[in-house]
């Protein structure tokens, strides 16, 4: 709602009835005509705008511009300058000076409202006032103007940008780095099959005694082997014997190969895999013991 | 849901009369593994049926005792290799294998003395030799039958 429009648009102005009245009475008392010699008329109100459909350009939170015309729509270089052309508001003329034959019965004229500067204002001065105020407010119209339409161009760029910046958030830089996460996957994904494989491995049934014993034996195999091949060579050159001696001992070692030979009791680590089983479950039933321990000394024989 | 129950419970219970039946077949053939072993040495040893069950029992005896000490010894050294032996291990493995022949001979010297009490020495010293001997033949016929791994059977 524009105020000063409407005060534009009313009639009653205080100092022009004051002033008719005034030359009303003076006319009255004169024997003249009454006749309004002061001419009430509307002051032009220039750059009155038509009211036309508005064309809403943005709307922003808290204010919004609307434009009044098309031509508003444009973007505006430069701020408006108000325009101060002198408004071509009727001014009455009068004469200040009062006839003598008057001066007695003219009333003394009511003071006006004064301002605070203690000026008196006439109708010169409203009436520029009036001008200064109209030019204010265009001014600032073409101000907010200009700063919806500076607004409204920053928009337009905004939405042209592939990107929007999002305030608070800085875009990461897009640079080729080192797939640390990927990384991390594989180590996490390798660690979980180690862990199963060793929860496997430690819910497996343990090696069974014989089974230790036979591995224990493989590692002791290679190292009991070559002793015995120079225990005998030893024994064999230190001997020195008779021909008798030398038969007797003939007749032993053919003896002893007999037994060996009737004997052929394998050696459980040379076993197949049945062999070892058979073995194993003939003592675990106490039908046969084997012989699987490491003697230092021989093993007891009869 | 319940038809899969179902399944996994006969499959369970199928598993478990399967590993019966292998403990049956392993029991039966031990059976004729010791049934071969009495024989020979019934044959060897000349000794009667009626005083076969004593001297079995005996020499099933010793052959427990034998399997006792050499297990402890098994279980205690099995997993260390000889050379890997500090100074203090090497000794006491030394004195556990002395300790050891020394307890398979009062075994032994215990079992042929209870043997030649009754059935005299001739007889006494056959049975160490005559249980190498059959040995071979043993494993030959526990090969034959295949028997199989778990099989823990029970002496009555």
């Amino acid at each position: 709602m524009n105020l000063e429009r409407h005060k534009i648009n009313s009639p009653y102005t205080v100092d022009a009835d004051l002033m008719s009245e005034i030359a009303k009475k003076i006319q009255k008392q004169a024997g003249i005509e009454v006749c309004e010699i002061f001419e009430i008329q509307k002051p032009l109100v220039q750059n009155l705008k038509k009211s036309i459909k508005p064309i809403q350009l943005s709307v922003e939170f808290g204010s919004s511009y609307v434009a009044e015309r098309p031509e508003d729509t444009y973007i505006a270089e430069e701020i408006l300058k108000p325009d101060t052309s002198e408004c071509t508001a009727f001014t009455p003329e009068f004469s200040e000076e009062i006839p003598v034959a008057l001066q007695e019965t003219v009333p003394t004229p009511l003071p006006l409202e004064m301002e605070s500067t203690g000026r008196v204002e006439t109708q010169n001065d409203i009436v520029q006032d009036r001008n200064v105020l109209d030019a204010e407010r265009e001014a600032e119209m073409a101000f907010k103007r200009a700063q919806a339409a500076a607004r409204y161009a920053a928009l337009i760029e905004e939405s042209k940008s592939p990107e929007i910046a999002i305030s608070g958030i800085e875009p990461q830089p897009k640079s080729m780095s080192f797939p640390w996460t990927t990384v991390l996957g594989f180590v996490i994904s390798f660690m979980a099959i180690a862990s199963a494989w060793w929860v496997w491995q430690f819910i497996q049934k343990p090696l069974s005694v014989e089974q230790i014993a036979t591995q224990a034996a493989q590692q002791q195999t290679a190292m009991v082997a070559p002793n015995q091949n120079t225990n005998e060579t030893t024994n064999s050159e230190s001997l020195s014997i008779s021909d008798e001696d030398l038969n007797l001992i003939e007749s032993i070692e053919e003896m002893r190969l007999w037994n060996t030979a009737m004997l052929t009791v394998p050696n459980f680590v040379d076993m197949d895999e049945q062999s070892k089983i058979s073995m194993v479950q003939l003592e675990a039933n106490a039908v046969h013991v084997l012989t699987l321990e490491s003697h230092i000394f021989e093993s007891f024989s009869l | 849901m319940k038809k899969r129950i179902l399944c996994l419970f006969m499959v369970a219970q199928s598993a478990f009369l399967a590993s019966q039946s292998v403990e049956i077949e392993n029991v039966e053939k031990i059976a004729e593994v010791r049934a071969l072993r009495n024989q020979t040495f019934m044959s060897q040893l000349k000794i009667s049926s009626s005083d076969s069950s004593t001297f079995f029992t005996q020499y099933d005896a010793h052959l427990v005792d034998l399997r006792k000490v050499k297990r402890a010894f098994r279980k205690k050294w099995a997993l260390k290799a000889l050379p890997s032996l500090s100074e203090k291990e090497a000794k006491e493995y030394y004195q556990d294998a002395l300790n050891l022949q020394n307890q398979e001979i009062t075994i032994i010297d215990a079992y042929i003395q209870s043997v030649a009490k009754k059935w005299g020495w001739t007889t006494a010293i056959q049975v160490k030799t005559l249980e190498k001997e059959i040995q071979p033949q043993l494993l030959k016929k526990a090969n034959d039958l295949k028997i199989q791994k778990k099989s823990k059977v029970k002496k009555k």
